[in-house]
């Protein structure tokens, strides 16, 4: 009889939708499935919505009323949050929380949003360092940026100050939409650049083969954001992993779902940092390597 | 009553039952769930300290490793920063490093800033390590801080991201388990729960104050019952904790609990259900015993109770119906015996008031009899005396003729006395049954022949007209005794109605028997005294003369005959009959 009612009372079951824009941020998605599973939580339910580049799609992803939305970066995080209602949002790699406005204070967000930083737009210093210490004659850079996202000032103003402290030039390439980056390859061939620099946004993360194309054609390496973007023809990365950072938020949403409050739960930052260099890509692109830079490298593919 | 239905036996006898199953379940399942959660917690225990010291190898593996490799940058110390950045880059947990020479900084790595700020130093030269201050960072995570020299004087300082030392660790092998690092202050610094680090959760006074390695129990902030152990970091002088809540450890034997009080209740039902069922088929039937005694007691039993139960009850209730049907029929034999007695009271009432109305009659008849006799007899007696006494008179003279006359009057005097005596006699050997008759046969048409000169002188006048049926039989009769009954009855009619009326005699033959009715049309007799007519000195008019005693005596003569007489008074007239018998006479 205990056990009948106990079957009656079960509770409904939850959904967690993780809200993806493109395929360039499906590794935070997968990292974040796969940990929130291996949690066996009874009555959860992980959907993953890809979006596949449509911004209606996107909308679409971002209605309803899941238990938990999960997004997987900053344009998911602003559709979720613009959709409004009160479903709690786990965010995975946002770049420059507190400039976004969804999160008061680091240590205690205050609203329905809270997640892991990605710490992309701080780092961005610390990449061209990183670079400049791979290829140390470098002395000049072509940044892609997309001006109408949050973190890029951020970002932008971590890069001047390390470029003026390494002595490389920035030029700069700002897109808006997938088809502005057909353009990237003319400035390229315009000469003198050196290096691609990515600045983090969702449109060139997820036009990131077409970039890659357009430095490969013009000789020149890419510098990516993460070790992933490296086994997909970048040069250079040094950020958080993406997928690593799936399953650091994977963590905060089974508080979540728990019941811990989301306002209360502290923006977390990655846990690893990891510098990935592209061998096979300074051997194509005839790149005269700092040997001791490989010293310095978690991952080299070779 | 709130508690009517314990009250009665099948609720005790239910709940005792019950309570015999459950009980001895309960301190079973007690005992054992006792036993077992004790023994469960206490292969947990052990379990939490194998895990913590697992830990703590580890821990203290992580922390020996980060020291090693840190120290291998004093050692390898080539004039540049290359072993610096590798090694900074090599260990996930470094946030910052500073190479110092003596108080001069001559090399600075960090993981995030390009131009980093100098740090506070932190190693000694005469100290090879030291673990300095935990220091919190602008995202408020805890920062270790280490100092490294070496016997030439070289330093390095470095801030290491104490979260991380836990990301080092491998998982921890059971699910349930929580761990964590406080630094010598008391503070969360690594956690399998970062948010606990990031927000700097409280420590219980009872795992600040536990002894290291031994097993104990507390409430956390949440009041959440936890069993946990506590380990020594000696390097960074605090402690390593790793507990689980008893109540996610007991969970293996929620199921046997569940299990046991499903079987509880399951015995506890088994055993009320019959117990239940068993105390009402007792109480059912005195249930229905009581009913029916109390519609007895009312009367208003009409059908027999319904026996049910076991075999005492229905023996108990088939001999109640049994009393039941006993007592209906003695009820209503008695209620018979009751109406039947009144009855025969009734007539025994009755009866008795007839026979004192007769004795009371008879006393007034006694009386009047003594007083009419006496009356009859005075009489002539006084005239006897008057007359003899008159000629006896010696002053008179008598001349023969008055003295002829007045004895004569004497004869007469006495003659009636005489005939009263006679007929005083004849009454009373009616009255013992000795009235005898001498039946000589005889014709009635010869009879009343001889009789008519006679009948025609009593008539006073009246005309007597005779009716006789023809071929008229004779009679077994005492001629003398039925002419004194036929006179007596002309007499009366003669004396009950008045001159110029006939009276009518008539003889009648019927089947077996002979009817002789006078009778007169006078005024009749009043209906009160018809039944009178027939006693001793009854006169149905006291005014007229006579001794009231010739119907008496008729009645007397007429029953010596084997025959009867009656009166029939209808107001116009009265008619006095009788009948007797033909018996053996041939005409």
């Amino acid at each position: 009889m205990l056990i009948a009612v106990a079957a009656c009372a079960r509770p409904p079951q939850r959904q967690v939708r993780v809200v993806v824009s493109g395929s360039g941020r499906l590794a935070r998605a997968s990292g974040f499935v796969s940990q929130l599973n291996d949690y066996q939580l009874k009555n959860v339910k992980v959907v993953v919505c890809d979006a596949a580049g449509n911004g209606g799609r996107l909308a679409r992803c971002a209605s309803g009323g899941p238990a938990l939305f999960v997004t997987v970066g900053g344009v998911e995080t602003k559709t979720v949050m613009q959709a409004g209602g009160g479903t709690p949002v786990i965010y995975v790699g946002i770049a420059a929380s507190l400039d976004w406005g969804y999160v008061k204070k680091l240590s205690r967000p205050g609203g329905r949003a809270s997640g892991v930083d990605n710490n992309y737009a701080e780092l961005s210093g610390k990449r061209l360092q990183l670079l400049k210490t791979a290829l140390p004659t470098l002395d000049r850079v072509l940044v892609v940026y997309q001006p109408s996202v949050v973190p890029t000032p951020r970002g932008l103003d971590y890069l001047r100050r390390a470029a003026r402290v390494l002595r490389v030039k920035l030029g700069y390439f700002p897109v808006e939409k997938p088809a502005d980056i057909d353009a990237l390859g003319g400035a390229l061939d315009a000469g003198g650049e050196q290096a691609v620099f990515l600045m983090p946004s969702f449109v060139i993360e997820n036009s990131f083969d077409k970039i890659v194309r357009a430095a490969d054609d013009a000789g020149i390496p890419v510098v990516g954001l993460h070790a992933a973007q490296v086994k997909q023809g970048a040069f250079l990365a040094y950020g958080a992993d993406g997928a690593a950072m799936g399953r650091q938020a994977a963590r905060m949403a089974r508080q979540v779902l728990l019941g811990y409050p989301v306002a209360e739960m502290p923006v977390e930052r990655p846990l690893q940092t990891s510098f990935s260099l592209n061998l096979k890509v300074a051997r194509r692109l005839g790149l005269r390597l700092e040997p001791r830079a490989l010293d310095l490298a978690q991952e080299v593919v070779r | 009553m709130r508690f009517g239905w314990f009250s009665r036996l099948e609720g005790r006898f239910t709940l005792a039952a019950a309570l015999s199953a459950g009980v001895p379940l309960l301190i079973v399942g007690a005992v054992a769930w006792y036993g077992l959660s004790r023994s469960y917690l206490r292969t947990a225990g052990e379990r939490l300290d194998s895990e913590a010291a697992r830990l703590q190898a580890q821990l203290d593996t992580r922390i020996g490793l980060i020291a090693g490799v840190l120290r291998q940058v004093l050692i390898a110390d080539g004039g540049d920063d290359w072993a610096l950045r590798a090694a900074g880059m090599q260990l996930p947990e470094v946030v910052q490093l500073q190479l110092r020479r003596g108080r001069k900084t001559v090399a600075l790595w960090s993981r995030f800033e390009v131009v980093p700020h100098e740090l506070e130093p932190v190693a000694r030269s005469d100290v090879a390590e030291t673990w300095g201050p935990v220091r919190p960072d602008s995202w408020g995570e805890p920062q270790l801080t280490l100092g490294l020299s070496d016997y030439r004087g070289r330093m390095l300082d470095a801030r290491l991201r104490a979260p991380l030392l836990w990301e080092a660790l491998v998982e921890l092998h059971q699910p349930n388990l929580h761990a964590y690092l406080l630094d010598r202050d008391g503070r969360r610094i690594a956690s399998s729960n970062l948010v606990e680090v990031l927000r700097g959760a409280g420590v219980p006074r009872e795992v600040l104050q536990a002894a290291p390695g031994r097993v104990f129990r507390f409430r956390d902030v949440r009041g959440v019952e936890q069993l946990a152990v506590a380990r020594s970091v000696d390097k960074l002088g605090g402690r390593l904790v790793v507990e689980a809540p008893v109540a996610a450890l007991l969970a293996p034997l929620r199921t046997a609990l569940l299990l046991l009080l499903a079987t509880v209740l399951l015995a506890l039902a088994a055993s009320a259900w019959p117990g239940w069922r068993l105390a009402r088929a007792v109480t059912r039937p005195l249930d229905e015993l009581a009913r029916g005694a109390g519609e007895l007691e009312r009367g208003e039993l009409d059908a027999p109770l319904r026996a049910s139960g076991p075999p005492e009850a229905r023996s108990a209730v088939q001999a109640f119906n049994r009393m039941a049907t006993e007592l209906k029929r003695s009820h209503q034999e008695l209620a018979r015996y009751a109406a039947e007695l009144e009855e025969r009271v009734d007539e025994r009432t009755e009866a008795l008031r007839l026979a004192l109305q007769r004795a009371l009659e008879a006393d007034s008849a006694k009386t009047r009899f003594l007083a009419s006799v006496s009356h009859e007899l005075r009489t002539p007696l006084a005239n006897i005396k008057g007359f003899a006494s008159t000629m006896l008179a010696s002053d008179v003279t008598w001349r023969p003729q008055e003295a002829e006359e007045f004895l004569r009057i004497i004869e007469g005097e006495a003659d009636r006395m005489h005939y009263l005596v006679n007929d005083l006699l004849d009454l009373a050997k009616g009255g013992r049954g000795e009235f005898a008759v001498s039946k000589q046969p005889q014709h009635p048409a010869r009879l009343l022949r001889s009789l008519m000169e006679r009948l025609q002188s009593v008539a006073a006048g009246r005309e007597l007209r005779l009716k006789l049926d023809s071929n008229l039989p004779c009679l077994q009769v005492d001629a003398e005794r039925l002419r004194s009954v036929l006179v007596n009855l002309v007499e009366n009619a003669a004396k009950y109605s008045t001159a110029g009326q006939p009276i009518e005699l008539s003889v009648n033959k019927a089947e077996g028997y002979l009817r002789f009715a006078v009778r007169d049309y006078g005024p009749g007799m009043r209906p009160e005294t018809v039944d009178r007519a027939f006693q001793p000195f009854f006169r149905g008019d006291e005014s007229t003369s006579g001794s009231g005693l010739g119907l008496a005596i008729a009645k007397e003569i007429i029953a010596a005959h084997g025959g009867d007489i009656g009166v029939i008074s209808d107001g116009g007239g009265t008619e006095v009959w009788f009948t007797l018998p033909l018996e053996g006479v041939n005409d």
